[in-house]
């Protein structure tokens, strides 16, 4: 018999943020992607047919749609959950020795019952005879039967262990050092280039799973920032970035480019490895030659985290009435997610994970705009034919948060997530959320219909390059809270923000911003109560935060 | 027995600390909160605060174990001194058309059709939803009024019930602390680190004006009579709560309508007003193999677990603070409040569930029980 | 349970910037606010830090670590000290005012909560009752106030009715006793309780923001872009909050407190340009 198989795995938000670093975060995306994969190949192998993903080479993370042909749904069901534990069980075998051969030992026990219990696979299926959509429809609710029930077992923990600081509800499974009244992780793990682990880093199995995955390269939040400037730096002054990139290879990749762009992080480095002590003047040297070669001071210690999601897929996926129109939808998916890792990899950002309608990048601050337009546009394109009516959804919320480099990862991708769910609000937008360390968040959300190009945005970002008066957008700010006060009408409010622009244009400045006046005063026309002053006072701070940064020849 | 119900204020916000460390590492620089503190939080609250008054020498093992008998039942959850719990798991609201109009059903179990299936565990059947849904539930309906609440545990179709009040958590208040450099007087960038405080006021003057005080109310049992009422530190970062007794009457009683539909019911549902630990995890250490058995404080009725809406486990381990010893304790992992379970009745008059065992614990072991873990609500379907 | 308890009332001398912490980036540093109000407040944390050093001399360092803890940075729970402090929360902000140049502008809610807040503690409040009456743009002023003239009061850009009142009065004694006993009057004939509302509006509006500059270096020319808005408390702003003695101290408290003198402290950064100076009142 004929059957529609729908499973989801997880947990997966949840896995892939519990990261420290950018290389633990792409390691469990990576993993969670090869256990779908893994779980795809399986059912080709018994004779089913993918429909999501398209092909078990190109897994989603979370979800995988079969048709298949056997006589005991529950049984093959039990096997591939077998098969997917095996499975990560084969992967943690893999760390374990080279945790071993690192001189790090685990206590086995305690691991192997982390990664038996780690899977969450919620699994339904339906005879599938004619009526496709009604069968998925109905696939889908019984899963989503299925998942109101999260069932769990008490995991094993042992008083006095310590928890891991990544998720403290798993015991620590590396056996440590005594040190004083308290625990430390041995010497070697701290030592070994490949572990890097820091003293407190007390990991369960399951982030060890991530750390000893061989993610290499996965550039850190630092160099994410730096690369604001790096780039620019390359074609001006090739010689001083060769000269950092030559400090990173004598380390052996302990450090990379990032640490060395920012004075603090260089000291606590340079404290740690002796090399890089030596070198310390021409590093020092480089990086000023570097900073001046992009026209700044002091390397700018932000960077953004983009995701996105598409907006409204179950629907879409609801109208592909035929396996193969879903399969189809699911190709288009694995296309676009190519297109999309490339578009983010060209402007000089790293692609954590693109599955079509979902993306986690990080980016420098200056690409991030324009990637953001260029991603939307991709997913717009690839799912057109898709798309039947005007309600059907297809279009693709963006959130990007731009927060500090040494802001806790977890809680970077958590603002990210919350600019998303900003745009998810009116669908088919951005949402932008500028995360200064001790400021207040500002978060605005930009629709794509209205601006695919965001040039409401790139106005105000050449007008505050060109001279525009930093004052601008507080005088506006204040403007907002006047009127709430007195109920000024639209005309007066728009008068007054052109009388406030007109004077803040700067004397020497004016020549320079002739070229965005009439779309400067275009935007003020858009002005039609006190939250619209507000909203543009609070993107024009934004702005202005991001015409700090060096402009990107492209 | 002394019995008291008492009110616990927060005096300025709190950090209940969700087992992360704090330290000095880039990427570990925040503190964050739970969204409401675990029941232990509260026992060990009301405890420490009770063995002070009383003089209690900490280091003296005996002494201990006399402060360890009290039983603390709660936290509940009040919101300008009405009740409020966590939404339960039963329940789907969502927001429909430009009006944002609130929609709102029921899961409940249900046979599936021959040649389906799922991979639930062996016995349980499928939680489906009443009516047909459009899209993804809505968020910011993660707390129910006592009002909507007990409406919904009488109510077997869920079709009777009005629409929840959209009420999120507590507010998250974020605090960036510096750690001066001594020399310079100057910040240093690196050492800048976020605690998070929960927040149990909110005021909103824009629009429709709100006023929200916030407290948690907890029922004190003890053998000798302690004194409930002062100032004490809650939480992390020596942070203040005021304790006020209050009338016994503010506790929940269950009202007479759901313990007339208790009566005589063969469908009953336990609601979890406080996470719950079980041996079983997710399952009730008091059910055997084939999913029957007696809840603590009612072991006259026998049911049998027909479903269960659980959302993913939290886990608690805290610190154990004697003297010599002091370390992590063992983690445990909780069924979270707001869980619902579906059973039939096998044998047994169900009305008792209304009186003995209202917001008992349903918990397997003593301690857990005295510490306020899943204390329970009674409801039919 | 009072000998335990101390208020502690800070009347700021200059602008007080007591923000979040941001020092090296060029950005705008607001003030920290109270999620729940939106208002001004002075971290506990902040306050126990200052007071720890402006206490600190060579010969009190045994009574500094038991009082505040070893070290104030330190997150070790052992070694905090048996001072517990709360926020420090607006009491009265300074508003512009037509008539008597200023007024010292507070709330219902500001004094309901302060009430709330004595009694949990068992500190016997200044004043019982908060008055009704001060309800959208009307405002409750004391006998002979400065600041309304034929029943008007008009703050920054506000027109406010005005009326007498006298647990008004009361208040404003209560308060003069505490924090201006050399010369009451100059602060109850400027005490006004206006709306909750109003004194919303108020603190979002009446606070001081300046623009800054960063120079260079080497140079001492302004750097591109380095020109930041800060935002401060205004001085002859009061705030309130209390000092607690921890349950694990048995011992008499009264030596504690005998060393507990302080009286000027410089709050938030910036002391180079005067800001932060505060009065403190130990109560």
């Amino acid at each position: 018999m004929t059957y529609l198989l729908s499973i989801s795995i997880g947990p997966v938000q949840e896995f892939i943020a519990a990261a420290r670093r950018t290389a633990d975060l792409r390691a469990g995306s990576q993993l969670l992607q090869q256990l779908a994969g893994h779980i795809a190949a399986q059912i080709t192998q018994q004779g089913g047919t993918l429909i999501f993903p398209a092909s078990a080479d190109v897994p989603g993370p979370n979800k995988v749609v079969a048709q298949i042909d056997t006589d005991q749904p529950s049984e093959m069901v039990s096997m591939l959950k077998e098969s997917a534990t095996e499975w990560l069980w084969q992967q943690w075998q893999r760390v374990r020795e080279r945790l071993k051969a690192e001189g790090v030992l685990v206590n086995d026990q305690l691991a192997q019952e982390q990664i038996a219990a780690f899977l969450e696979f919620y699994a339904a299926w339906v005879p599938l005879h004619g009526d496709y959509s009604a069968a998925r429809q109905r696939v889908e609710l019984l899963l989503a039967g299925r998942k109101v029930l999260r069932d769990f077992a008490q995991p094993s923990s042992v008083h006095g262990n310590p928890k891991s600081p990544l998720d403290p509800s798993r015991d620590c499974v590396i056996i440590l050092n005594r040190k004083g009244s308290w625990y430390q992780v041995p010497d070697n793990a701290q030592q070994s280039p490949s572990l890097r682990f820091k003293k407190t880093e007390f990991l369960d199995a399951i982030s060890l799973l991530k750390r000893g995955q061989e993610a290499r390269d996965v550039p850190s939040t630092s160099l994410l920032a730096a690369r604001s400037v790096l780039p620019i730096a390359e074609k001006r002054v090739p010689d001083a970035v060769e000269t950092l990139r030559a400090a990173v290879r004598d380390t052996h990749g302990l450090v990379d480019m990032g640490d060395l762009m920012f004075p603090a992080r260089l000291q606590e480095e340079a404290s740690a490895h002796p090399v890089l002590q030596q070198q310390r003047e021409q590093i020092e040297e480089a990086r000023r030659k570097i900073l001046r070669s992009a026209g700044v001071s002091e390397c700018p210690p932000y960077y953004a985290v983009l995701v996105a999601d598409g907006d409204r897929m179950g629907r879409l996926i609801g109208m592909q009435n035929t396996v193969d129109k879903h399969r189809a939808l699911s190709q288009a998916m694995a296309g676009v997610a190519r297109q999309m890792s490339e578009a983010i990899q060209q402007r000089d950002g790293y692609c954590v994970y693109a599955g079509g309608d979902d993306v986690l990048a990080l980016l420098p601050v200056n690409r991030a705009l324009e990637c953001a337009v260029q991603l939307a546009h991709l997913f717009r394109k690839a799912i057109s034919f898709f798309v039947t009516s005007e309600d059907a959804g297809g279009t693709l919320s963006v959130g990007v948060a731009i927060a500090h480099h040494l802001e806790s990862l977890q809680r970077t991708l958590q603002w990210a997530r919350e600019a998303e769910k900003l745009a998810k609000r009116q669908r088919n937008a951005l949402g932008l959320a500028l995360h200064l360390r001790g400021g207040a968040p500002l978060e605005v959300a930009t629709s794509w219909q209205k601006d695919p190009y965001l040039e409401s945005w790139m106005v105000w970002i050449s007008a505050f390059r060109q001279g525009l008066s930093h004052g601008f957008p507080y005088e506006l700010l204040h403007l907002a809270r006047e009127a709430e006060g007195c109920h000024l009408n639209a005309e007066t409010l728009r008068g007054e923000a052109r009388r406030i622009l007109n004077r803040k244009q700067g004397r020497e400045a004016k020549g320079g911003m002739e070229p965005f006046r009439q779309q400067m005063e275009a935007e003020l026309e858009k002005i039609h109560n006190v939250h619209d002053l507000e909203a543009l006072a609070h993107r024009l701070i934004i702005a202005r935060f991001l015409s700090r940064y060096p402009e990107v020849d492209v | 027995m002394n019995e008291q119900v008492v009110r616990i204020r927060a005096i300025d916000p709190l950090l209940f600390r969700d087992g992360r460390p704090f330290g000095a590492d880039i990427g570990s620089l925040l503190a964050q909160t739970l969204p409401l503190p675990y029941p232990s939080t509260l026992a060990g609250f009301v405890r420490t605060f009770a063995g002070n008054r009383w003089g209690v020498d900490w280091a003296d093992e005996a002494s201990v174990q006399r402060v360890l008998n009290i039983h603390v039942r709660g936290p509940l959850l009040m919101r300008n001194d009405k009740h409020v719990f966590r939404a339960p798991a039963d329940a789907v609201v969502w927001e429909q058309g430009e009006k944002k109009q609130v929609g709102l059903t029921s899961l409940r179990p249900q046979p599936v059709q021959p040649g389906e299936g799922s991979n639930l565990p062996p016995g349980i059947l499928p939680l489906l939803p009443q009516k047909y849904i459009e899209g993804k539930p809505s968020e910011g309906y993660d707390l129910w009024t006592w009002d909507t609440l007990s409406q919904w545990l009488a109510d077997p179709t869920g079709d009777a019930t009005s629409s929840p009040e959209k009420i999120g958590w507590l507010e998250v208040e974020e605090r960036v602390h510096v750690a001066i450099e001594d020399d310079k007087g100057t910040s240093k960038e690196e050492l800048l680190f976020t605690v998070q405080f929960l927040s149990f006021e909110r005021y909103r003057w824009e629009g429709q004006a709100q006023r929200e005080q916030w407290a948690l109310l907890v029922r004190v049992t003890a053998d000798e009579p302690v004194s409930l009422q002062g100032v004490g530190l809650l939480g992390g970062e020596k942070r203040l709560a005021a304790v006020e007794a209050v009338d016994n009457s503010r506790w929940l009683g269950c009202p007479p309508e759901l313990g007339q539909a208790l009566r005589g019911a063969s469908r009953i549902r336990l609601f979890l007003a406080t996470p719950a630990i079980f041996s079983g995890g997710w399952k009730p250490g008091w059910l055997d193999a084939n999913l029957t058995g007696s809840p603590p404080f009612a072991p006259n009725l026998k049911l049998q677990l027909v479903s269960a809406a659980v959302r993913r486990h939290e886990a608690v381990s805290g610190w154990d603070y004697r003297e010599d010893h002091r370390c992590p304790k063992a983690v445990r992992w909780l069924a979270p409040a707001g869980s619902v379970y579906f059973f039939q009745v096998l044998e047994g008059e169900p009305e008792l569930l209304a009186t003995e065992a209202w917001l008992q614990s349903v918990c397997d072991d003593l301690q857990d029980q005295r510490d306020g873990y899943g204390l329970a609500l009674w409801g039919i379907w | 349970m009072s000998d335990r308890v101390k208020a502690i009332y800070l009347h700021a001398l200059t602008p007080v910037h007591s923000g979040t912490g941001q020092a090296v980036a060029v950005v705008d540093l607001p003030i920290a606010r109270e999620k729940a109000t939106g208002w001004p407040i002075i971290p506990a944390s902040s306050l126990k830090g200052v007071l720890r050093d402006a206490l600190s001399n060579d010969n009190n360092k045994g009574w500094i670590d038991l009082a505040f803890g070893k070290d104030v940075r330190s997150e070790e729970q052992g070694e905090a000290g048996v001072f517990c402090f709360t926020d420090q929360r607006i009491l009265c902000l300074p508003v512009r005012s037509y008539f008597g140049t200023f007024a010292y502008a507070t709330c219902p809610l500001v004094l309901q909560r302060l009430v709330r807040d004595m009694r949990a503690f068992g500190v016997q409040p200044l004043f019982d009752a908060v008055p009704a009456g001060a309800e959208g743009m009307n405002a409750l002023v004391t006998k002979g106030s400065t600041l309304a003239k034929g029943g008007k009061l008009y703050l920054e850009d506000l027109d406010l009715s005005a009326k007498e009142d006298e647990q008004t009065q009361k208040i404003a004694n209560a308060l003069a006793g505490k924090l201006f006993t050399e010369n009451p009057r100059s602060f109850t004939e400027r005490f006004v309780i206006v709306s909750d509302e109003v004194f919303n509006f108020l603190c979002e509006t009446a606070m001081e923001v300046a623009a800054r500059i960063r120079l260079k270096d080497e140079t001492k020319t302004v750097e591109t872009g380095a020109l930041w808005y800060e935002e401060a408390v205004p001085a002859e702003s009061l705030f309130s909050g209390a000092v607690l003695i921890a349950d694990h101290y048995r011992r008499e408290p009264t030596d504690l407190w005998n060393k507990f003198q302080p009286s000027l402290i410089q709050l938030g950064g910036n002391s180079t340009v005067g800001r932060g100076l505060c009065r403190v009142v130990i109560a």
